[in-house]
């Protein structure tokens, strides 16, 4: 169900009043926002606009700029799909073939917007790769039977 | 067989600040608050130590220009963005010693006078960021940040999650990030020492770097010496991955020798080659193995230990799909700011498809040659300058026949 702008912007200056208004909480606001509404909808960089002083195009120059913040909602949980170095030699582009296959294309929403994937770089997890991120959980090594269970519970 | 010192508690991690204290913790931070500031400056530059994080910059020198600096507004900065390709070191040494890392913190902000601290961590890394935002208030709940702050406050530890952009590890776009902004680094100088995180003095170290710093005071500068080379003091953490029976974290003193490292990790004996230093790293292959693992010791042989990171390849696989991965990596991670690096990343990872697929004109090495020069010269930050360090390594081990497929 979409939310009401009003109550989006509501929401927005409660997290701005409880992390701090100056500039250099933008991107721990953002994160906030990111997580509650899955995206940063307009109607939150408008309340930034007028909290912290930031104009909406630089609010959107800042998600765009970070791969974790992004302008469209992604699914309730997001799966991302290490594809750097050692994971593609343990087998990653398999698993994110299957993905598609499994959950849909890549970075878009699923069918009810529950669960959406996509690939990305070293996550740090290579000791135990092929390596994921299942929002902030990591899943390494990642299987197939693990994505096929994502996509079971949520798509 | 050396006995870790700075993963000396893997067995057995100290996650609480008893713990921690019980196992020998804060004797470091005692020591620095005994014999001040700037003995603390002096004992960090006679051990040597020089910055993990890729740069092997001299921390005492970092430390004593913030120090003296006229400004008395100054902020110290720890750098948890760890991103590097193959790169895990720095999140399995906040994982077993969360404390020694912020004891570290703490002696680096009291020997510099800090303002306040930053502990910048990768977004990705949202348990590692947590456990220090624990430990941090533990500390403080007991105590140990009293008298630390300016005007013998208390100091502010600010624990910030990045964004999910490797750039935010160069240090002056992850000032830009913790500001508020896009993450795009700056020209230098002004170098952070003399302007920084908002455009104040700033000392900024890596998380390895700085887990060195607690030993250092409890045990001597001398102690930190008595490992390593000569010009290469104390110890190095790899991330070891690949084609290895046990991947994972190593802690050696400097000057062991390659081999030795992969026998550790259970690497096969006829590997193809390792990358060494991460994706601005270099391939290394079995002809160098023999490699005394030391800043210089890699210098003599044109590689660089970069981040610590080793990635292993059996004969069976094809480097130049590997350069693609890396190519797509700088393309995708350019923060696109200045043009040899923005247009530079996607013409060499576009010239690496081909290659990979075997289906290049012939021409591509000469070009991925020209290319690397332009983006070595011309680019800003030390993305763009070694974005094609692997690739050009990779063209000399062809042109001298040591590439399996
Ligand atoms: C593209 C790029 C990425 C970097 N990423 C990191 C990083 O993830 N972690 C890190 O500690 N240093 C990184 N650095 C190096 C930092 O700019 C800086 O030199 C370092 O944090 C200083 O700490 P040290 O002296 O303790 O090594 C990076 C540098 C560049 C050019
Ligand atoms: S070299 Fe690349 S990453 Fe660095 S400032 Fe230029 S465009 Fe950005
Ligand atoms: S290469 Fe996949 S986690 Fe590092």
């Amino acid at each position: 169900m979409p939310e009401d702008d009003r109550e989006i912007r509501e929401r927005v200056r409660g997290l701005i009043s409880e992390t701090g208004r100056e500039r250099t909480q933008l991107l721990e606001v953002l994160h906030k926002v990111q997580k509650e509404f899955r995206h940063v909808p307009r109607a939150a960089a408008e309340a930034i606009e007028q909290e912290m002083l930031v104009p909406v195009a630089e609010t959107y120059g800042v998600v765009t700029f970070y791969d974790l913040l992004s302008e469209k909602p992604v699914g309730r949980k997001v799966l991302r799909i290490c594809e750097d170095v050692t994971c593609s030699l343990h087998g990653s582009e398999q698993l994110a073939a299957q993905a598609e296959q499994l959950l849909g294309p890549e970075g878009a929403q699923s069918r009810n917007g529950e669960v959406s994937w996509t690939r990305c770089a070293c996550l740090g997890l290579c000791d135990k790769a092929p390596a994921a991120l299942c929002d902030e959980e990591p899943l390494a090594p990642l299987t197939s039977a693990a994505i096929r269970k994502i996509g079971e519970d949520h798509a | 067989m050396h006995s870790p010192v700075l993963l000396r508690r893997q067995d057995a991690p100290a996650r609480d600040l008893e713990a921690y204290i019980a196992s020998g913790g804060l004797a470091g931070l005692k020591k620095a608050r005994e014999i001040g500031p700037e003995e603390t400056v002096r004992m960090v530059t006679d051990s040597g130590l020089v910055g993990r994080g890729g740069a092997g910059f001299p921390t005492g020198r970092k430390w004593e220009s913030v120090r003296t600096a006229k400004d008395p507004e100054r902020y110290f900065v720890l750098n948890a963005d760890e991103s590097e390709p193959g790169t895990f070191k720095d999140r399995q040494m906040i994982d077993v010693d969360p404390f020694l890392v912020l004891e570290g913190v703490l002696i680096a902000c009291f020997a510099t006078h800090a303002t306040r601290a930053y502990i910048y961590v990768r977004g990705e890394y949202r348990r590692e960021a947590d456990l220090l935002q624990r430990c941090a208030a533990e500390l403080g709940a007991a105590g140990y940040l009293d008298g630390l702050g300016p005007e013998g406050h208390a100091l502010a530890i600010e624990v910030r999650h990045g964004g999910g952009a490797y750039i935010c590890g160069e240090e002056t776009a992850l000032f830009r990030s913790i500001e508020g902004y896009r993450g795009e680094p700056m020209s230098k100088p002004p170098f952070p020492t003399v302007a920084g995180l908002f455009r104040k003095p700033t000392a900024i170290n890596n998380v390895e770097t700085i887990a060195n710093v607690p030993d250092i005071m409890s045990r001597g500068a001398a102690w930190l010496r008595s490992l390593g080379t000569e010009r290469s003091p104390g110890v190095k953490l790899y991330s070891v991955s690949g084609h290895v029976g046990r991947p994972g974290v190593y802690e050696l003193p400097f000057g062991v020798p390659l081999r030795e490292l992969l026998d550790l990790a259970g690497a096969q004996q006829d590997l193809q080659a390792i990358l060494l230093g991460g994706a601005a790293g270099t391939f290394v292959f079995p002809q160098d193995f023999d490699m005394p693992l030391s800043y210089e010791g890699a210098q003599q042989r044109h590689a660089t230990l970069g981040s610590g990171a080793l990635i292993a390849f059996d004969h069976e696989t094809n480097l130049w799909r590997v350069a693609e991965r890396l190519g797509s990596f700088f393309a995708h991670e350019s923060c696109g700011q200045c043009v040899p690096c923005r247009v530079g990343t996607r013409r060499q990872h576009e010239m690496l498809e081909a290659l990979a697929e075997g289906d290049g004109r012939g021409s591509e090495r000469d070009l991925l040659v020209r290319l690397s020069q332009v983006m070595t010269d011309a680019s800003i930050c030390g993305l763009g300058q070694t974005a094609s360090t692997a690739v050009r390594s990779l063209i000399d081990a062809e042109t001298k026949g040591l590439l399996a497929v």
